[in-house]
């Protein structure tokens, strides 16, 4: 079959690979209808996530038509048209059971490498490094799906691929930041970055009962869709001093929430924006993580600050003394996408989430390479390529 | 202009990676360390939490085959774990059994996970494109295929 390989930093190519085969009888096997490229997808074209092996397939969020079913699955049939959660869950470890599933404990056969650098092993991923799993991601015509039962959903017929495939990754990873950084009606919720993981958390928190939800960027096209598309405000960080318009938009208190949205390659018009740059060329530190250390300053007395965005190693000049001193609630995780597609997908067949937005170039495997051109450099209005085998 | 900053990327990403290797190799290596726990529990004992009861851990009398093969050779402590999260399995090398620390991680992981889930994951076979047999790739390779015996479990 086709499929977009990692070949090295800023490479990829379309290459031909062997199919994928059903390795245990919870599997099953889908001819992927549509994939759509993450922003953290860049950061291992960048050569930020150091556990890529020449070869892998990218690609981790998707919908596809199941061709293939393993013995022991019970949900899903051949022809269930079906989106797959990013993270590969078991449903059945105590992290699975009390909703954590992306820090299952059986997801993940390469358990020995993120001991290594985080203490602890999340559960898999598709496509995302050997320190995940090594799985093969969806940028091809086929892939295997794992534990399908847990981490693969029927979609309803009334909802478009291109609104669906966003319920596997963008939509759950946003309703993650929301629903565990907090948010309560009549909360202020700020949001770092207008990609589609922030347009999706900033849906979640006006969902939620937010009173006043803004996103922060610098794209006028982004923050223009977040307007139209999401219902929030927006401030460009580029003609606007973050901090003081917050403080200005919520009576000099500071936002309730913040969610950073943003990952280790933030960009910021700031002195900390061109230390973490230098800092991060020279390996120092593995993540640039100005958009949180904003979030932090931000950040009402006793709020939230929630990281969405990813991060891999060490950040340095943490404002440790901010997080004590003002009481905050810190912490983050990587979607737990079990424990809300069913209810996004009908929220999505109700119309109170659209995402078909995000996909603002659907574009066939051999175009992977401009795909991602266009995405890493915000060009032509690009805010996810979604690729159609 | 181009190429030189992606040779230095690569170069840094390689000696990124190179770390994590050392890290995940000198943690795995068996035998180093005091005392049959390979550096890391001084009495030589490692042990998962299994959502599980215990009667499901040894049904008929048998733990599950990862570790069954390796029970002759271990003693084998099983508790309750706290706040419903099933029971913990600690194990180690009885005294005069040369320990295999990394064995014993590999026993423990996919015990668990048959007990939970049924089966052991695995993603090989997994469909690739061109992998060069370069040096790193080479090592890559193989600290993957030892992982699940290295770890701080």
């Amino acid at each position: 079959m086709k499929a977009i390989c990692w070949t090295g930093i800023d490479r990829v190519s379309v290459e031909t690979v062997d199919d994928p085969a059903i390795l245990n009888d919870q599997d099953v096997i889908l001819k992927v209808r549509l994939s759509a490229a993450c922003g953290s997808d860049l950061h291992l074209l960048d050569g930020y996530i150091p556990t890529m092996r020449a070869g892998d397939v990218l690609g981790h969020e998707f919908i596809g038509e199941v061709v293939e079913v393993g013995a022991a699955v019970t949900k899903h049939k051949v022809g269930d048209r079906v989106v797959v959660g990013s993270f590969i869950a078991c449903g059945r470890c105590w992290y699975c059971r009390t909703g954590q599933y992306s820090l299952c404990d059986n997801g993940n056969p390469n358990p020995g490498i993120p001991e290594a650098l985080w203490g602890q092993s999340p559960g898999g991923c598709f496509g995302y490094s050997h320190a995940l799993g090594g799985y093969a991601g969806s940028h091809a015509e086929y892939v295997r799906v794992p534990f399908a039962d847990v981490g693969a959903f029927t979609v309803p017929d009334d909802v478009s691929d291109e609104r669906a495939v966003f319920a596997s990754d963008a939509v759950p990873t946003g309703w993650t930041g929301a629903d565990l950084g907090g948010v309560q009606p009549g909360d202020v919720v700020a949001v770092w970055g207008a990609g589609a993981v922030g347009q999706m958390a900033a849906r979640a928190a006006i969902l939620m009962g937010a009173e006043r939800v803004v996103v922060i960027d610098r794209f006028e096209d982004r923050l223009g869709q977040v307007v139209t598309h999401v219902g929030a405000e927006t401030i460009d960080y580029s003609t606007s001093e973050v901090i003081p318009t917050l403080k200005e938009m919520t009576g000099g208190r500071g936002p309730d929430v913040c969610i950073e949205a943003v990952g280790m390659e933030a960009h910021r018009n700031r002195v900390d924006g061109v230390y973490d740059y230098v800092k991060q060329q020279l390996r120092m530190q593995t993540g640039r993580p100005t958009a949180v250390r904003e979030a932090i300053e931000a950040c009402r007395k006793g709020g939230s600050v929630f990281v969405l965005g990813v991060f891999g190693g060490v950040v340095d000049k943490f404002p440790l003394g901010a997080l004590m001193n003002k009481g905050l609630r810190f912490s983050g995780a990587q979607q737990h996408g079990q424990r809300y597609i069913p209810m996004l997908l009908e929220r999505m067949q109700r119309g109170e989430i659209v995402s078909e937005h995000l996909a603002t170039h659907v574009l066939p495997l051999d175009e992977a390479s401009h795909g991602y051109e266009i995405f890493k450099h915000k060009r032509d209005g690009c805010v996810r390529p979604v690729f159609r085998p | 202009m181009a190429t030189k900053r992606t040779m230095g990327m690569s170069v840094a990403a390689a000696g990124a990676a190179a770390v994590v290797a050392v890290r995940v190799a000198r943690r795995g290596r068996p035998g180093t360390g005091h005392g049959p726990g390979a550096g890391r529990d001084p009495d030589g004992w490692k042990a998962v939490t299994v959502l599980a009861d215990a009667e499901a851990l040894r049904p008929g009398g048998r733990y599950p085959e990862p570790l069954a093969a390796l029970a002759d050779r271990l003693e084998i402590a099983l508790r309750p774990a706290g706040r419903d999260r099933g029971t913990e399995v600690h194990a180690r090398f009885r005294p005069g059994e040369h320990p295999d620390p990394e064995a014993l991680r590999v026993a423990l992981r996919d015990t668990k996970s048959l007990v939970e889930t049924g089966i052991v994951q695995r993603a090989d076979p997994v469909p690739h494109g061109v992998r060069k047999p370069t040096p790193f790739g080479i090592g890559q390779d193989a600290i993957e295929s030892r992982s699940k015996g290295m770890g701080l479990l």
